[in-house]
């Protein structure tokens, strides 16, 4: 894997949103530090799992690589050129190979446009083929995605939540990117739903070597899918490493406390084995801890931690982690077969 | 066993979703045809719809029958002035005459002609620049933002009655001056509507999305936000229609509008409040056209806000 040439290059990316906005706000300006000094590499054809609470910037990360804003610091680099550079033409040529699958399939799909005329959107827009070509793409992604190619003209309310994710999708896979952004895509849909559309995505991934930034807050749905983890906290990368050694070794104490409250369907073992619970709320982004910023919550801090910001350093190869004392957490082989 | 999971790798097996959840079968319908399908089953609404149609059925054909059956709804001759001054309601006069003998029921038909045209056509010179201004405004925000809504402010700051009047004493007293001034005071209110439509609507993943294909602003402008932004501005018209009758009404009344002989519902409860007392019909009459008019276009406006909405789907 290293060999390769990345498809995704992002470097100490950083976003900033300001926190008020008024008269003065340029004196007193306040920011929530979104995302914070994060770096990460995408290979083609591969799937990063990208985890983290709520509000600790995974989506943002997603909505930064893809220039649906733009970043405060860093750079983000797909196929060798930086995105925050391109010009209008250049970014629509990148966005032809880089494309994003959304969280709420309700808000993500035009209610007044029909399935055929939504998924032959990007196809219009970069003048892809006919007319007829186009809905000939239109009814083999429909039918490719699971859905009946017939109801290429209805609307998007006659259809359930499952349904209207595998039409965000089979738009994601119109113009065959190189790289798509999973935001959360099953988070918003029934659990028996989620294996089905996570099943879909590793086809279509095996199908077309597409690769995939899947961003989730749920350990073991990123885990299915992933090649490689990585675990942001409070805007900042924590750990990355390929899943296998993630699940197992987890370095970072964050990553240890995310792993063991994965509920495991035996109450035995659900019973006996060791919980990390962290104590109180994730601080506030507005006014981030000094040093390590998990060192609030973190069941093995000691003075240095609230001092100095840990280096993200390469603990095993392919495997970094940003903690002074990271060291693999010794969870009960019992609860984890791999 | 798998680690911790709630996901069967053999999920496939389970594809039973996709088209278990089939929608009730029958025609692909738009939202517009639905909202279509709503709309009539709200009785009201079809009450206003009949009303609007039939007033301008008869506004719109009355050159071709109503001077040969009432007579002209603008000459007075001294003739019938004489003989037919201030008669009540009659089956010859329907609505009675007035002071000059003219027939009250065509003057009403002739006055609605100009009521549904100030309706139209004011709302149609608001509507064109509310639009503009509220989308420049909400798509563009920042300064345009800032300076177009504190405008808008100013307009609705201002005694409304008393700006009309000064504009058509500026632009020169004409009835197509009343159409313009009317049209042109009834901007801020729908620029306010249409900005904040906007403004939801932006903020929906589908906007994103397109952003993400690489879309341009045209189209994202065309295709996905004014599609789904137009519904609240489709009512307000609709609502807004009325109001601009009353204006006209109003502006007439107090002399500034249509002027006479021509008919105008405004100029006819002017003059008949000098008979209030003895031949209350002259005021009634148009009183009531206005009213049933202006209620119609308010019921049909609510009527349209509830079928528009996308939330009462299987009402």
């Amino acid at each position: 894997m290293a060999e390769k040439t990345p498809l995704l290059k992002v470097e100490h990316l950083s976003k900033d949103f300001p926190a008020e906005s008024g008269v003065f706000a340029k004196r007193f300006a306040r920011k929530v530090s979104a995302v914070n000094d994060v770096s990460f590499e995408i290979y083609p054809g591969e799937t990063l799992g990208l985890v983290g609470e709520s509000g600790c910037g995974k989506s943002t990360t997603g909505r930064t690589i893809m220039r649906l804003t733009n970043p405060t610091a860093g750079k983000v680099y797909f196929e060798g050129k930086d995105v925050a550079a391109m010009n209008k033409r250049e970014l629509k040529e990148m966005r032809r190979n880089m494309q994003f699958i959304f969280q709420d399939p309700y808000a993500s799909l035009n209610p007044r446009m029909t399935i055929g005329e939504i998924v032959s959107e990007p196809m219009t827009i970069h003048n892809v083929g006919t007319k007829e070509e186009r809905m000939r793409t239109v009814r083999e992604l429909l039918d490719v995605v699971g859905l009946n190619p017939e109801h290429i003209n209805r609307y998007p309310h006659e259809f359930s939540g499952g349904q209207r994710q595998r039409i965000g999708i089979a738009r994601a896979f119109a113009l065959r990117p190189k790289l798509i952004i999973c935001d959360e895509p099953v988070s918003a849909l029934d659990v028996s739903i989620q294996a089905q559309v996570l099943n879909l995505l590793k086809d279509l991934q095996n199908r077309y070597g597409t690769a995939y930034l899947f961003i989730a807050h749920d350990l073991s749905v990123v885990q299915h899918i992933s090649d490689r983890v990585a675990v942001m906290y409070l805007g900042k990368m924590v750990e990355i490493s390929d899943w296998k050694t993630l699940y197992a070794e987890p370095h970072h104490p964050y990553t240890q406390s995310l792993l063991s409250a994965v509920p495991v369907p035996d109450p035995d073992i659900q019973k006996s084995r060791e919980r990390i619970i962290l104590a109180g709320d994730p601080p506030s982004p507005l006014d981030p801890p000094s040093g390590c910023r998990f060192h609030t919550r973190c069941p093995i801090a000691q003075g240095k931690c609230s001092q100095e910001a840990p280096e993200f350093r390469e603990v095993k190869p392919g495997h970094f982690c940003a903690c002074h004392f990271a060291e693999p957490f010794p969870i009960k082989q019992s609860s984890i077969e791999l | 066993m798998q680690y911790p999971d709630l996901i069967q790798p053999d999920g496939e097996a389970a594809a039973v979703e996709a088209h278990a959840v089939e929608v009730s079968e029958g025609a692909s319908r738009t939202l517009w045809g639905d909202a279509f399908k709503r709309l009539r089953k709200n009785k009201l609404a079809i009450i206003a719809v009949v009303w609007i149609v039939f007033v301008a059925l008869v506004a719109i054909t009355a050159d071709l029958w109503a001077p040969q059956l009432l007579g002209s709804p603008t000459a007075a001759d001294t003739t019938a002035m004489a003989t037919s001054s201030l008669l009540p309601p009659s089956l010859e006069h329907p609505f009675g005459t007035d002071v000059t003998g003219r027939d009250i029921l065509v003057r009403v038909i002739y006055g609605a002609r100009i009521s549904l045209t100030v309706g139209l056509v004011a709302t149609a010179i608001s509507t064109v620049i509310g639009l503009v201004m509220g989308a420049i405004a909400a798509y563009y925000g920042g300064i345009f933002d800032t300076i177009i809504m504190r405008l808008a402010d100013i307009f609705l700051a201002f005694p409304y009655v008393l700006f009309v009047l000064c504009l058509i004493a500026a632009l020169g007293q004409s009835i197509t001056n009343v159409f313009i001034a009317i049209g042109i005071l009834g901007w801020p209110s729908i620029a306010r509507v249409f900005r904040s439509a906007i403004l939801s609507v932006k903020e929906n993943d589908y906007v994103d999305a397109a952003r993400a294909m690489g879309a341009s602003d045209v189209r994202i402008i065309v295709r996905h936000i004014f599609p789904n932004s137009v519904a609240s501005i489709v009512v307000y018209a609709t609502m807004n229609i009325g109001s601009a009758i009353l204006s006209e009404a109003a502006i007439s009344f107090l002399g500034m509008g249509v002027q006479p002989p021509n008919p105008s519902w405004g100029i006819m409860i002017q003059d008949g409040q000098a008979y209030l007392m003895n031949a209350p019909w002259l005021m009634i009459m148009p009183g009531l056209a206005i009213l049933s008019t202006v209620l119609a276009f308010t019921l049909l406006g609510d009527g349209l806000r509830d079928a528009l909405d996308v939330k009462m789907k299987d009402a």
